[in-house]
């Protein structure tokens, strides 16, 4: 029985893993490129959830499509993030600091805008009860099996555009010195509107498969913001894959910790796992440190 | 005319609170996260100490600061020597469970309920009453925080602090014992929050969990960045205008909309514009700031 329980918790720990992992990996990917602390990712990820939601439940758009609309609002969404106020800033060379409390003033604004337009409630695209299949008395839904088919699709595609395109590259040569790379005339302007929009994108992704299970909130960008940082600093940002195990790991023990605890220890659980990192090994699982550069 | 001792009590509580923040950020270069649970442990001690054991106000509010110091030490000698935003993750993270140890102990803390009916502080058998008492009472502990914070910030740990603000290397190079410099400044930031948080706690009668949250963290941030971080009045110049500001909002404010939500907004708002404009704050001419 209770190795069941356990086989069942770290089934929805997967799942949920997963998409901490898609918002941790879009985070990384920017913080490695420009260095900024890009806490306004949170209100990325809680627009395109509500992107989601006014396409599938009011405009009434097929699912695939709304999704698509999603990631290209959160998407454009974070391109006008770096274009408007992070440029600005990078261009003053003011304090790393400045772009950071501007990130987080993003974030409380559009927190509350999105109180003010959609109210508290938790907005769910799922009107009825999930449907599940199960076998061997554990239980599957179809969300948790979409999740992991998407993971495992845009996970590789993200690293093979890394590895193999001609942006891809030039991504990572500005990600080792920016210095450098501009000499080489890798446009600094055009690698933060491609990290931009590409981590912005993977947050909606994450967005949207949260719409189907606990809904979006207008302070869920907040919650998973914090937790996707934990993953980072688990898996070590400088290493892109190790963001991506951190989001999977914290995800499982956040759920196995509903095990021996409860559910209103779950955020104490998360937190204390970040602090022991940054007191035991602050460079992450894999060693790849996260913020050994400054912009 | 009580309503006018309130917003101006309100004032000076977040003045001394934000001084305090300033010494940390503008003069330190610490970005201190963490300064609202701070503030909340200096409250929430005193409340206990003085409801449920009984303790006088005086050695409870000296239990606070030990206290809080303590914590600040705890938390500070393994994370100040971390990486600029790995310092600011780990103590946003601190201030987050804080939070969660506030609501979730409810055998100490009484949960999300609060602690009620804390007693003012009296001399010689006269109490500090509301009004203008207390007004004056929180006036003068406001005032020696702003004198702490000054005589720090002009005496030579002052130079010390501004040295490793700017370059931590060269202020290594000149002798400075860097880490020591941090861990000092950031407990007495944190023994100076505990204060205003006694005096808070004092004078609502009253601590509560979400008095103390991250939203009261940027709150505190914007006021901090309004007035400027490295201005002694801009600490008092920011809480006016952002106490001053949502209180009009009483009077001719927009029917229907939650009220605290659109605060919120405009603090996040306020927040942007000032690092894009004024990242000085609005007190200091850009050329003094920069010194």
């Amino acid at each position: 029985m209770v190795k069941m329980l356990v086989a069942q918790l770290v089934i929805n720990g997967l799942a949920a893993g997963a998409i901490y992992a898609f918002v941790a990996l879009g985070f990384a990917l920017i913080y490695n490129a420009t260095g900024v602390l890009h806490l306004a990712h949170g209100a990325v990820f809680a627009l395109g959830g509500y992107a989601f939601y006014v396409a599938v439940v009011v405009l009434k758009i097929p699912i695939p499509l709304s999704c698509l609309l999603a990631v290209c609002a959160s998407a454009i969404f974070g391109i006008a993030i770096e274009a408007l106020i992070y440029r600005p800033l990078r261009a003053r060379k003011t304090e790393h600091a400045s772009s950071m409390i501007a990130s987080i003033g993003v974030l409380t604004l559009s927190q509350s805008v999105f109180g003010i337009v959609f109210g508290t409630d938790n907005l769910s695209v799922q009107t009825e009860p999930l449907k599940t299949i199960s076998f061997f008395g554990l239980y599957l839904s179809y969300v948790h099996i979409l999740v992991a088919v998407l993971a495992i699709i845009i996970f590789s595609a993200i690293q093979i555009f890394l590895a193999r395109s001609q942006f891809g590259r030039a991504i990572r040569a500005f990600s080792d010195n920016p210095k450098l790379s501009r000499v080489f005339g890798i446009n600094s302007d055009v690698v933060g509107a491609l990290v931009y929009g590409i981590g912005s994108g993977l947050a909606a992704v994450a967005a949207c498969l949260i719409s189907f299970d606990s809904g979006v909130r207008p302070d869920v960008g907040f919650s998973i913001m914090f937790t996707a940082l934990v993953a980072v600093i688990v898996g070590g940002a400088g290493y892109l894959p190790g963001a991506a195990a951190g989001g999977i790991l914290v995800g499982l023990l956040q759920s196995l910790s509903l095990w021996p605890f409860s559910a209103r220890w779950q955020e104490v659980a998360v937190f204390a796992v970040l602090i022991a990192f940054l007191f035991i090994r602050p460079q992450g699982l894999f060693g790849y440190a996260m913020m050994t550069r400054r912009a | 005319m009580d309503y006018l001792f309130h917003v101006a009590t309100v004032i000076l509580l977040y003045a001394g609170l934000v001084a305090s923040l300033n010494l940390l950020i503008g003069h330190a270069g610490i970005f201190s996260f963490a300064h609202a649970s701070f503030y909340g442990i200096g409250g929430y001690v005193t409340a206990m100490l003085t409801v449920y054991a009984g303790w006088n106000w005086l050695p409870a509010v000296a239990a606070a600061i030990v206290f809080a110091g303590i914590v600040a030490l705890l938390i500070g000698i393994p994370t100040l020597r971390l990486g600029g935003d790995y310092f600011i993750l780990a103590l946003f993270g601190f201030q987050l469970i804080v939070v969660d140890l506030i609501l979730n102990l409810d055998d100490v803390t009484n949960g999300p309920f609060g602690i009620r009916g804390i007693p003012r502080p009296s001399f010689d058998g006269h109490v500090l009453a509301s009004g203008w008492p207390i007004l004056l009472g929180t006036a003068v502990v406001t005032g020696a925080v702003f004198l702490v914070v000054h005589r720090i910030t002009t005496s030579p740990l002052g130079a010390k602090l501004h040295a490793v603000r700017d370059d931590e290397t060269v202020a290594a190079a000149l002798g400075i014992n860097v880490a020591l410099t941090k861990i000092t400044i950031f407990t007495v930031g944190a023994a100076l929050a505990a204060v205003m948080g006694a005096m808070t706690a004092f004078y609502f009668r009253f601590v509560e969990a979400n008095a103390f949250n991250s939203e009261v963290m940027i709150l505190l941030l914007a006021m901090a960045f309004v007035g400027g971080t490295r201005s002694l009045w801009g600490a008092a110049v920011g809480p006016i205008i952002l106490v001053l500001f949502p209180e009009l909002f009483r009077f001719v404010g927009p029917v229907g909309v939650d009220l605290a939500k659109v605060q919120q907004a405009l603090y996040g708002l306020l927040l942007v514009l000032l690092m894009l404009f004024r990242p000085q704050g609005i007190v200091m001419p850009r050329e003094k700031a920069e010194q």
